[in-house]
């Protein structure tokens, strides 16, 4: 193989490169300040709030009425269609979840509590606030698992056809119209790298 | 090794190196999401118990620079039969809560939830007036109405002490509505 062939070939290859990575760098980017809704809510989170309405319920120990001494947890298997043998395995896994939850929230809020802190002289003065902690997204990420594992869980404890059944109670009975509104952080104004000239002026 | 096969492991190796690069761009841009949650359900546990599930949830990123709130209303016929409110504090990044009610069979239940945003950074200018720092550019995003300021809380913090630092989302729109005897329906 001649020089000229392999610097051709590098020269066409590197470009497709570029031009893929461009393109998907575009198609994958927020511009700044953008914001989107409407998105559909993942399955994850739509479980994620079904379970933490269920432990809700399994808390509240206050009877329906003085004429009814259920709680409201105990009418919640019906409603689903699972027997309650099948829907005490969903509670178990809600209260797990939601200690799971709490604890890795807690992890989260002692970063965000020193990271507040730290920017307290930009609170005071208006300035712009730095960018959040990296190891926030590891936070989340571990998150985002927990529940994932949680579900993982339900649907190997429920079987296919209860699992299924679940699905569409949480899905088109929970919450139907869940939304979620995602914004990239916007580009701040510094006039020392960005210096934009004078308005016009009417009295000019 | 023919000329060929050294073509084929060049370009495979340039190929393999780009797509690395979009990885690592789409993970970027995903790892970065500042997620708001928006959740409202009413559930029709028997023909005459309600029970309503409202949250605003924050991811973490989103959480170091504001709270959530989160206030909910539940119309009977279109008249309003319950309503409460939440804060997530500076010590959560969720506000939630939940109502059970009497149902009767019959009616039409809807839950509407207000979603709001607390900025937990303010500060007041030299002479005294007080700002608030909206680093990712939060606003309004759906038309609305109803009253917001006698909700009774779900948890410790009302929407009084929340001043001008409350950024509401989205809400009065977002309805989901159940009849009593079990029909559902959406608006």
């Amino acid at each position: 193989m001649t020089m000229r062939t392999l610097s051709s070939l590098f020269t066409r290859a590197t470009r497709g490169a570029v031009l893929v990575f461009t393109v998907s760098a575009l198609l994958t980017v927020q511009l700044p300040g953008q914001t989107q809704e409407g998105g559909a809510v993942s399955k994850r989170m739509l479980y994620r709030h079904f379970l933490a309405h269920v432990a809700l319920l399994d808390a509240d120990t206050k009877p329906i009425s003085t004429l009814d001494s259920r709680r409201p947890i105990d009418l919640y298997p019906s409603r689903v269609g699972l027997p309650a043998a099948k829907f005490s395995q969903v509670r178990a896994i809600a209260r797990h979840l939601d200690a799971a939850i709490r604890a890795k929230d807690e992890q989260a809020r002692e970063v965000i509590r020193r990271f507040r802190l730290s920017i307290a002289n930009q609170q005071t003065s208006g300035g712009q606030l730095p960018p959040p902690p990296p190891e926030l997204g590891d936070l989340q990420r571990q998150r985002d698992q927990l529940i994932q594992n949680c579900l993982d869980l339900l649907a190997a404890q429920l079987g296919p056809t209860d699992a299924a059944r679940l699905d569409t109670f949480v899905e088109q009975v929970f919450a139907p119209k869940a939304r979620v509104q995602r914004v990239a952080i916007p580009r701040s104004y510094d006039p020392g790298t960005n210096p934009l000239p004078p308005l016009e002026r009417q009295d000019k | 090794m023919t000329v060929r096969r050294i073509e084929m492991k060049l370009a495979r190796m340039i190929m393999r190196t780009a797509l690395m690069l979009v990885a690592a761009v789409v993970a970027a841009a995903s790892a970065r999401a500042q997620m708001v949650y928006g959740i409202s359900a009413v559930v029709n546990l028997t023909d005459t118990t309600i029970s309503t599930y409202s949250a605003t949830e924050l991811d973490y990123w989103a959480d170091a620079y504001y709270d959530a709130y989160v206030e909910g209303y539940l119309f009977q016929n279109g008249w309003l039969y319950g309503w409460g409110s939440a804060s997530s504090g500076s010590y959560s990044n969720i506000a939630y809560g939940y109502m059970n009610k009497p149902a009767i069979g019959g009616a039409v239940y809807q839950i509407e939830s207000d979603h709001y945003v607390v900025a937990a950074y303010a500060y007041t200018d030299p002479y005294g007036t007080p700002y608030f720092s909206n680093p990712l550019g939060y606003y309004f995003l759906s038309t609305g109405g109803g009253s917001t300021d006698n909700a009774i809380p779900f948890g410790p913090r009302r929407r009084t002490d929340l001043c001008n630092r409350a950024i509401r989302l989205f809400g009065h729109d977002g309805r989901a509505g159940l009849y009593a005897n079990g029909a559902a329906e959406q608006r």
